[in-house]
């Protein structure tokens, strides 16, 4: 006969052991998500801190998501995005056209995968950043009140390519 | 010394202990893997979104773990636990008892996490 101890430590061992064995997809896809969300930070943030801000603008409101992928369903795309909501008394249309001389000067281009429009303008460097100004942001919290126009910027660094990822 | 060793592989006590250390992480792996699922932000989109491990190895591998944890596991358990108890009735043996109900409920409750997890 076995000893209780001897038992529970049996137990225990087969109970560790066959976790191991059963848990170890969870293991790996924790630290897939974990680098790569690493690798997608650091490349957003690279590009961000050189983010073009024209004068007179106030950042009323700041977010950032991820997409990574999973090691269960094998998707390659991985990537980050920040949105940043603007406040501003300028014209609009001055603030287009300040962004459109940085972003030039920048080496950025229109996305020409995006329909020409004056409300949605797509910018992308390279095939894995693409930057969207959005001036038909919604914002209806209290600042608003304090800015004639309101505006959004979404940078999105996506990889293998932005287009690949996101179609 | 090697025919004590032998003696405690060869006792049913030391392969229901196996048997319930396999219970426990198989019959906790669907309900783990559902959390961390949650925790990382899996949702789905519509009711009709296949589950996370849909269509995956390990999805597969948990669900005909869990059937044998449903049906071959509690019959061995039962024949264990029988031979035990034919061996020494005490209250040890009549604890080893519980675990092929215990295989059978928490096998049938994991089906509904295999739902969610396979889609």
């Amino acid at each position: 006969m076995m000893s209780t101890s001897k038992t529970f430590v049996v137990v225990l061992v087969s109970f560790l052991i066959s976790s191991i064995l059963l848990y170890r997809p969870l293991l790996v896809d924790w630290m897939i998500r974990n680098q790569r969300e690493h690798v997608a930070k650091d490349k957003l943030e690279l590009v961000q801190a050189k983010l073009y801000t024209p004068q007179g603008v106030s950042v009323l409101k700041e977010s950032r998501s991820f997409r990574l992928p999973t090691y269960f369903s094998g998707l390659q795309c991985f990537g980050a995005s920040t949105d940043i909501i603007y406040g501003t008394n300028r014209s609009i249309d001055e603030i287009r056209e300040d962004y459109a001389q940085a972003l030039t000067e920048a080496n950025w281009e229109l996305d020409s995968g995006y329909k020409p429009s004056k409300d949605y303008i797509v910018y992308k460097s390279g095939t894995d950043y693409q930057l969207a100004i959005d001036t038909l942001q919604d914002f209806n919290e209290p600042l608003r009140e304090n800015f004639k126009e309101i505006y959004s910027i979404s940078l999105t660094y996506m990889t293998p390519s932005y287009h690949g990822c996101i179609g | 010394m090697l025919s004590n060793i032998k003696n405690w592989v060869t006792s049913s006590e030391f392969w229901l202990a196996i048997v319930t250390g396999l219970t426990l992480s198989i019959g906790l792996a669907p309900a783990v893997y559902l959390v961390y699922f949650l925790k990382v932000n899996w949702t789905p989109y519509s009711i009709t979104h296949p589950g996370p491990l849909f269509a995956t190895s390990i999805g597969y591998q948990l669900w005909w773990i869990n059937i044998a944890l449903l049906c071959a596991f509690p019959i061995s358990t039962f024949l264990l636990v029988a031979n035990f108890r034919r061996m020494q009735n005490n209250k040890n043996s009549r604890l080893w008892s519980v675990l092929p109900i215990v295989q059978f409920i928490s096998g049938l409750i994991n089906i509904v996490f295999l739902f969610a997890l396979l889609g």
